[in-house]
């Protein structure tokens, strides 16, 4: 909880109304953005996402299940974020549950798509490896190293990074099993399929304080809005999911206009993700 | 003012007239952004014209609840409570009706040492001034603390109103300190409330 | 009554009923399941006062989800919280063992009633009960599709209900993308095809949107239709809603 005085607040709530916020950003500007992948290597992919002091991480694991019987031709994927107690004291013990299900719920939305999939950033047929019987279960892990605002954003960030930086191993299926038999599988050490992570969305909060509307709130402008709309949107321009935050009504014109705002700077946002993950691939390349 | 008619039925979130038509009362509310009165309550609507020498010559509308929740405790409020516990600094009470209306939930209060009289605070004995199952009218000074409202009785009209002697009949007061058992003619004391006749 | 004739051993004998066909899958020119037009809503069917021991509740009929909600309170808060100057709100939602196809577990449902508790959280008038928490408690009896919005507006209801002061009442209603349709008020079977969905609840009167979901791929102009046809939806169930606070009003008062 950030605990404010009278003056802080009308402080940031003026500076956002003149479009001049505390850190010097514009109501539309991100803080700086830092992307570093392949960062847990027990992991199939991860990535460590910084956007001013906020500070995520997010881990990919595969693990080979069985799909489900209603979507027999896809797999799974299951994202669970943690909020640890040594980014915030509030977080500890069950204090951070409540947190963590709302971010893992809104991701979920955010990122998977709809009940027939699509739309779903992640093309899960692509991680069935027999029909019926053998897939991929996606197990994506996000952790709150520390908070500082606009956590749904970063992990969105995190996951996209991750997921580019999944590599998942080919798997061979050996041939003339019939068809009633446990196939018998053979997965390589050496071979790894690589994500199309292009149609992942990214998610752009908009975090309402007064009259107006800011992306990547800190903490302290957080504590000061009155609403807030997390918004996902592909390269297409697509919304991909949104969800709501905070109690306070919003007026079905202004949703609509924050709407076409996000839209505006996914792409600024996914550009920059993009030539961020890029360049952190290419370091973690040289390194090994 | 013109006769009333049947009087409407409103529900939460109907517009009621904009504020300079009206003044909001009871079980209304004005939204800021655009001046308008709306109803938060299920019930009849009522315009009350004003005072004749108010300066506000708009009339009062007010919606009366069909069905109000039950009451809550407020700072300022006269409740009637039950003595559960007394010990050296406090007694604690449940509070069994807030004005005139029992409440459908218990709420707990406590009285303090400070507040059980107006004079003398720091020679009040708690064990001379209430006994568990005494039915005490009492002030509620502030909501308190997060387990129980601060209760006071340092008026001439609170106190005890109702107690129980130890052989079981109800007691008479005798004095704002005394109370008397019809039966034995033991004398108890109390902080006794002074009943208006 | 049970001897009828004698002959008939009461025992369990499973007769082969014929199952129907699963509907099939939709296709380019499909019709709902039930029958009803693309834009058209299940009959609704409110009544309030339906737990005698709650301050209040009411209960929801939508085609086969049925949804009972009871409001407790205000009572004084759990002692584990905090002080707080304002009332709180707590929310509950849980399911039947029975509510759907597959037996469940009959447990609390945490995602809904967070959403239960973001939708209503906005247009209580939390002020007007300092100190003390107000009790939701919501119970799907019946699961078939679109149980979240019925829970929303068949609590705000419960709150009305129970006299608790509030800027407006709250509706909700879903919209499934299927098949490039857009269909309001899915059943079950719909939304399990679903390409996406999107679920508003709203203050009808002041016209604000006090929580949204949207899942799936969208357009921006299939966004904005399918915003118009929640919120025109939420007016027309708010206003069944108002005529049964009213009717159960004056049915007091005589």
């Amino acid at each position: 909880m950030v605990g404010l005085s009278l003056g802080e607040q009308h402080f940031i709530q003026g500076g956002i109304a003149q479009d001049l916020r505390c850190d010097g950003r514009k109501r539309l500007a991100y803080r700086p953005i830092s992307v570093e992948t392949g960062v847990i290597p027990q992991a199939n992919g991860s990535a460590r996402v910084r956007m001013g002091a906020t500070d995520v991480i997010a881990s990919v694991k595969a693990e080979l299940g069985k799909p489900s019987l209603l979507q027999p031709n896809k797999g799974k994927v299951s994202i669970y974020i943690d909020c640890s107690s040594t980014a915030e004291p509030a977080f500890e013990g069950r204090g951070g549950d409540e947190l963590s299900a709302e971010l893992s719920t809104a991701l979920q939305r955010c990122l998977l798509g709809g009940k027939s999939g699509a739309g779903a950033g992640i093309d899960l047929s692509s991680l069935v490896v027999i029909d019926g019987k053998i897939c991929w279960d996606l197990y994506i892990d996000g952790l709150v190293v520390f908070s500082d605002g606009n956590l749904l954003d970063a992990l969105g960030a995190a996951i996209k990074a991750a997921l580019s930086n999944t590599g998942i191993p080919r798997v061979h299926v050996a041939a003339g099993a019939s068809s009633d038999e446990k196939p018998e599988i053979d997965v390589s050490d050496e071979e790894f399929l690589q994500f199309d992570t292009s149609a992942v969305p990214v998610i752009i909060t908009l975090t309402k304080v007064g009259k107006h509307y800011i992306v990547d709130a800190t903490s302290e402008e957080e504590s000061q809005m009155s609403s807030a709309v997390s918004i996902s949107v592909n390269r297409q321009r697509c919304i991909c999911g949104i969800t709501k935050r905070g109690g306070a009504g919003l007026d079905p014109s202004i949703i609509l206009d924050m709407i076409s705002v996000a839209q505006h700077v996914s792409e600024q946002l996914i550009n920059k993700l993009d030539s961020e993950i890029a360049s952190a691939e290419a370091g973690d390349d040289d390194e090994s | 003012m013109e006769e009333e008619k049947e009087p409407a039925m409103v529900t939460p979130g109907e517009v009621l007239g904009t504020v300079s038509e009206f003044k909001p009362g009871k079980g209304t509310y004005v939204a800021p952004h655009n001046d308008t009165v709306f109803a938060s309550l299920t019930g009849y609507r009522r315009n009350i014209s004003p005072a004749i020498d108010s300066s506000d010559q708009r009339p009062i509308v007010e919606v009366t609840g069909h069905k109000a929740h039950g009451p809550v405790p407020q700072p300022g409020s006269i409740v009637i409570a039950r003595v559960t516990k007394v010990m050296a600094r406090s007694a604690s009470a449940h509070i069994v009706c807030v004005g005139t209306k029992s409440v459908r939930e218990i709420f707990n209060g406590i009285i303090r040492q400070q507040d059980v009289r107006a004079t003398e605070i720091d020679k009040v004995d708690m064990h001379l001034s209430f006994r568990p199952g005494d039915i005490v009218r009492a002030l509620v000074v502030s909501l308190g603390d997060a387990r129980a409202y601060f209760l006071s009785t340092a008026k001439n009209e609170l106190g005890v109103v109702s107690a129980e002697s130890t052989a079981g009949a109800t007691m008479v007061p005798v004095s704002w300190t005394e109370m008397q058992c019809p039966l034995t003619g033991q004398i108890e004391q109390r902080k006794v409330a002074k009943m208006a006749s | 009554m049970a001897g009828k004739g004698g002959a008939n051993p009461a025992t369990y004998s499973p007769s082969p009923t014929i199952q129907k066909k699963k509907a099939p899958l939709f296709k380019e020119d499909w019709v709902r399941p039930d029958g009803r037009g693309f834009h058209q809503c299940r009959p609704a069917f409110f009544r309030t006062g339906a737990v005698n021991a709650a301050s209040g509740s009411a209960y929801a009929e939508f085609g086969n989800t049925k949804v009972i909600v009871s409001v407790f309170g205000p009572r004084e808060s759990k002692k584990a919280m905090m002080y707080s100057d304002t009332g709180r709100l707590n929310c509950n939602v849980s399911f039947t063992t029975f509510a759907t196809p597959v037996r469940g577990q009959g447990s609390d449902h945490k995602e809904y009633t967070a959403m239960l508790h973001k939708a209503l959280e906005g247009a209580i008038i939390l002020e007007s009960f300092p100190k003390t928490t107000v009790d939701v408690f919501a119970l799907v009896l019946e699961s078939s599709g679109s149980d979240l919005p019925v829970v929303i507006s068949c609590a705000s209801l419960a709150l009305a209900d129970a006299g608790i002061m509030m800027y407006d009442l709250v509706a909700s209603v879903s919209v499934s993308c299927v098949s490039k349709n857009l269909v309001i008020d899915p059943i079950f079977e719909e939304e399990n095809y679903q390409d996406g969905s999107l679920m508003i609840t709203c203050m009808p009167s002041r016209y604000e949107i006090t929580q949204l979901t949207v899942t799936g791929e969208w357009s921006t102009p299939k966004i904005n239709e399918g915003m118009q046809l929640c919120l025109d939806a939420c007016a027309k169930l708010a206003k069944i809603m108002r005529s049964c606070l009213k009717e159960a009003a004056s049915d007091s008062k005589e």
